[in-house]
């Protein structure tokens, strides 16, 4: 693939500047500030579009216009691309050589944007390439000003290895030892076992959680603790409470059992009293009878013994009267009825004696006896406290419980019960303060664990994370050398072979220490290993230049790249010049090749080479 | 009886948000300021009551700095003689004995300090009476008590005289959506609710607003946080403002009461159109009182910057979160890397391979991660 044409249409300090370039190699002359590096970045910038440097080349005129062409030619196909800086509009038309076949594409191609248009864009790009990336292109197809020489010795190693991971692509290394770096922010723990001393952010969380954990675990442990110390206590209380029921009937079946007992008593008594009093209210009963009998019985004296009295008084004067008269039978008669009267009357005094003393007696007896009202009022009341004990006996029965045991069962049981219950109650204000105590302080998991929640996902993150820069970090380490691996031999064989046809088949057997990708090779005359470092300068340069050359092959994946060289032969010598220019001639057979030079003597020296002189002609 | 209440719950004080990292501090201090307002509103709207369903506190033990603002927000309610009704919680639950609802200043509210409701507590407003029925959480329910045995104390006494009858719970209702049920969340169905038949059931627990309805009624409600504590509550938050008219017909209004407001927004690069500055667009979501977890999804030709992004959008925001969940696996530009006979071609090529061969998940993750770490400093040397 080459360049054919530049056309810049505005371009910096450029105004429909067309130049045409040849196939092989093309000798750029001109002046410093005449545009050569303008002329670099103008193909550049039209491929790729400018991210910071777009202002630099702003057209000095008319900058309302800003745009640059590039024609490319393949073996297949010739293509015209066209853009507009201001808007980074691409143009690009598309010929095929053989058919005539015109296709044409435009967009809006910036390098930050993100349009599918640009991503057909670039694809194109790198169907032409290889890459498609600017600064590929940049550090491949470009060789600075004296930088086309291999560094010394000492710095060799690293500069090749950068030089093999390719053509300065990218510093690798670079890119490994700020993943570990940035692995090394988050913690200090080696995946290997090597530590750094200071904790880093993951360790710092883990601590955080560690402690978070372990308040949680306390908090739990006192919420189960807690939550038996609670069941026990609602057993406690269950228990109290059924001793509590069973001490209660207890001790209501005994106190009535005793009352009972007490009643039974009384009953007796009462019973006995009440007897009594029945008793003597029959024997009352039966004096005052008699007392009536005798009373009824009692000889009526008063006018029959007045009578007889009065008959007496009368009697002896009729004795006496009689005696007078003198009449005996008459005498006699009264003195019979005296006698009569007075046995009569002697008599009556006999019965009504013993009437008297038969009546004291039982007056007498009465007398000790109490009032026949107030012993029915006593025998009344007795009777009533009988009906009442009677039905107290019934209700004291009905709270006696287990009739058939033994009292003496029932008071011991109560005892026992009575010191359980004590017993419970010590427990459950022990439990109870037990409770209040471990409480205490007690934090709530549901808080904790929500806090807990948000640190391990963080902690998670951080994990990955840490894990993804040191994978990251290993997989990249491993590609490169694996890479360099693949590729050194192939990029040997090909050095090789360039270099041979440079260095007209002195050396051989040109290769890579694979581990060091220290280069080595052989005098042809003898087989002994020689040090790049002593060869001699030019030999070194084209060496150099071999090599840059195969990788750039490599990179394009045979494509032919043009290659840039910006004067690159400033410091040379006469004859390394030459020599160097020779490998040019050499290389421009497959290689389209720019020499930007101030010089004029490589005008001169490649007269028969395509030569265009930039002047200051606008 | 016309009579108006406030309802809130889990308003969290003293959460100590340790994902928030530096703005920790001040989130404390926003849902300190919610709670002023909530107050606020009551003393405006001259409430009749204000009911607080659980988690007023973060924890049992809050700091004197946390119960000193709530003590002096509480004196103005009280000066205004505004009661405060409120319940303990799941997070300010009863079990320390030394709870900060143990405090002798919640002897002036009308606190339900026993997880056994033995009696409702009236309240004589304007010559009206209003029956209020409550329970603290404990955490024995579930693990030594079934739920059951608590609730149906909360059940309506219907021997009192006239009045609104009003319940305050704090709990998991079943149905609830994104919402694990566990025992110790004190779960119960909307039909054990309804069978309480209470006029109305301000609930607490859930974070998100929830309005039930039982026949044609409202019978309980969640307010939700009115601070959102996590991403997830994300929207304006609210209390409800509650209007019982004459016949006791209850009317239900959301008042947005929060300080700062919580976002969370996926976006797809993928569909964003071209052009429209990714930055740009994410700040036109910021400002001074937006917290917000922005999550950036799809298949993008770069890899994002995070932290870039974040430094460039922070100032925009109270708090900004990015998380980058987009994959470069599908994109164009590691297609054309594939191609490529570079290093970072082979890398790609190679790690493609590697990542198709893993066989878990998170292997497969840890890979893709660092996958886009190395690409990303790719395109940063690029």
């Amino acid at each position: 693939m080459i360049f054919k044409e530049l056309s810049l249409i505005n371009f910096g300090k450029f105004q429909n500047k067309a130049l045409q370039f040849g196939e092989g190699l093309n000798v750029i002359v001109g002046q410093n500030e005449s545009g050569k590096s303008t002329l670099f970045h103008a193909l550049l910038g039209t491929l790729f579009g400018f991210k910071s440097e777009r202002n630099r080349y702003l057209p000095w005129q008319n900058p309302s216009q800003y745009r640059a062409r590039l024609t490319l030619q393949t073996s297949e196909n010739e293509i015209l691309l066209e853009r507009d800086f201001l808007e980074d509009v691409v143009t690009l038309m598309q010929k095929d050589l053989t058919t005539h076949h015109l296709s044409t594409f435009q967009g809006k191609i910036s390098p930050q944007g993100r349009s599918s248009e640009r991503e057909v864009y670039l694809n194109k790009i790198q169907d032409l390439f290889g890459f498609a990336d600017p600064e590929i292109f940049k550090n491949s197809l470009f060789i600075e000003q004296r930088s086309l020489h291999l560094p010394p010795a000492s710095e060799t190693r690293a500069e090749l290895k950068q030089l093999i991971s390719n053509i300065s692509e990218f510093k690798y290394d670079e890119i490994i030892a700020r993943l570990e770096e940035r692995y090394f922010e988050l913690t200090k723990k080696n995946p290997k076992g090597i530590d750094k001393r200071n904790d880093r952010r993951l360790e710092e969380l883990q601590k955080q959680i560690l402690e978070l954990e372990q308040r949680i675990e306390k908090a739990q442990k006192g919420q189960d603790t807690l939550q038996k110390i609670s069941e026990k206590i609602g057993h406690l209380k269950e228990s109290l409470a059924k001793k509590e029921q069973r001490l209660k009937i207890l001790t209501q079946s005994i106190s009535a059992r005793e009352h009972l007992l007490k009643l039974s008593k009384k009953e007796a008594e009462t019973k006995d009293s009440l007897s009594e009093l029945q008793k003597r209210k029959s024997l009352i009963e039966r004096l005052t009878e008699q007392l009536g009998t005798i009373q009824k019985n009692k000889p009526q004296m008063n006018r029959l013994t007045m009578g007889l009295l009065v008959a007496a008084f009368f009697i002896l004067p009729m004795i006496f009267f009689s005696a007078n008269i003198g009449i005996l039978w008459l005498i006699l008669l009264f003195i019979g009825v005296g006698i009569f009267v007075g046995h009569t009357v002697y008599q009556q005094k006999q019965t009504a004696r013993h009437y008297q003393l038969q009546e004291m007696r039982i007056r007498s007896q009465l007398e000790v006896l109490p009032d026949i009202k107030k012993l029915e009022f006593s025998i009344q009341h007795h009777q009533k406290s009988l009906f009442e004990m009677d039905s107290q006996k019934i209700e004291l029965e009905q709270a006696i419980i287990e009739e058939h045991k033994p009292l003496r069962e029932h008071q011991a049981e109560k005892e026992t019960l009575s010191q359980e219950i004590q017993d419970i109650k010590e427990t459950y204000t022990e439990e109870k303060q037990n409770y209040l105590y471990l409480s205490k302080g007690l934090e709530s998991p549901f808080t904790l664990e929500e806090d807990l929640f948000d640190l391990k996902q963080k902690e998670k993150n951080l994990k990955m994370k840490a894990q993804a820069l040191w994978t990251a970090k290993e997989m990249l380490t491993q590609m490169v050398i694996e890479f360099r691996k693949e590729h050194l031999k192939l990029f040997a064989q090909d050095t090789e072979s360039l270099f041979h046809k440079i260095s007209s088949d002195t050396y051989q057997h040109f290769s890579f220490d694979e581990e060091f990708l220290v280069p080595s090779l052989q005098w042809k005359s003898a087989p002994t290993s020689i040090s790049t470092s002593s060869l001699s300068c030019g030999t070194q340069d084209q060496l150099y230049f071999a090599m840059k050359l195969s990788l750039l092959k490599l990179l394009s994946s045979g494509r032919n790249l043009p290659l840039f060289l910006d004067d690159p032969f400033v410091n040379f010598d006469h004859e390394r010049r030459i020599k160097v220019l020779e490998l040019l001639k050499e290389c421009s057979a497959e290689h389209q090749i720019f020499l930007f030079t101030y010089d004029e003597w490589y005008a001169q020296y490649l007269q028969n080479h395509t030569i265009i002189r930039l002047q200051d002609d606008h | 009886m016309s009579l108006t209440l406030l309802h809130t719950a889990d308003v969290h004080l003293g959460t100590r948000f340790p994902s928030l990292g530096e703005y920790a501090s001040q989130r404390g201090k926003d849902f300190l300021e919610t709670f002023s307002k909530i107050v606020h509103i009551a003393l405006e709207k001259k409430v009749d009551a204000l009911l607080i369903a659980g988690d007023l506190f973060d924890s049992p033990h809050p700091s004197p700095t946390v119960f000193g603002r709530v003590k002096a927000e509480f004196e103005k309610l009280m000066a205004a003689h505004i009661p405060i009704v409120l319940i303990p919680g799941t997070h300010d639950n009863i079990m320390a004995s030394d709870n900060i609802f143990r405090h002798p200043f919640f002897e002036h509210t009308l606190l339900f300090k026993d997880p056994i409701l033995k009696e409702p507590k009236t309240l004589s407003i304007r010559g009206n009476s209003l029956y209020l029925y409550g329970m603290a959480y404990h955490p024995d329910v579930g693990s030594v008590t079934l739920p059951a045995q608590y609730l149906k104390n909360l059940k309506r006494r219907e021997d009192l005289p006239p009045g609104v009858h009003v319940g305050l719970l704090h709990g998991s209702l079943a149905g609830s959506p994104d919402w694990k049920i566990y025992a110790k969340d004190f779960p119960f169905q909307l039909e054990d609710l309804a069978a309480l038949n209470l006029d109305y059931c301000a609930l607490g627990h859930y974070h998100n607003r929830m309005v039930y309805h039982h026949n044609g009624k409202i019978i309980a409600s969640y307010p939700g946080t009115p601070e959102g504590k996590r991403f997830r509550e994300a929207g304006p938050r609210t209390v409800h403002l509650l209007e019982f008219d004459e016949k006791n017909a209850l009317t239900l209004t959301p008042v947005a009461v929060n300080t700062k407001t919580l976002i969370e927004k996926e976006i797809d690069l993928f569909t964003l159109p071209p052009d429209i500055s990714l930055t740009k667009e994410l700040m036109s979501m910021g400002g001074d009182h937006i917290l917000a977890r922005i999550i950036l999804k799809g298949v993008t030709e770069d890899v994002l910057d995070i932290e870039k992004l974040h430094a460039d959008l922070a100032p925009y925001f109270a708090y900004l979160e990015v998380v980058d969940e987009t994959s470069l696996l599908q994109s164009q530009w590691l297609q054309r890397l594939e191609k490529e006979n570079t290093i970072r071609g082979f890398f790609v090529r190679k790690m493609k391979e590697k990542i198709d061969a893993l066989h878990t998940p998170e292997e497969q993750e840890i890979y893709r991660t660092a996958f886009k770490e190395i690409l990303s400093e790719f395109q940063k040397r690029a």
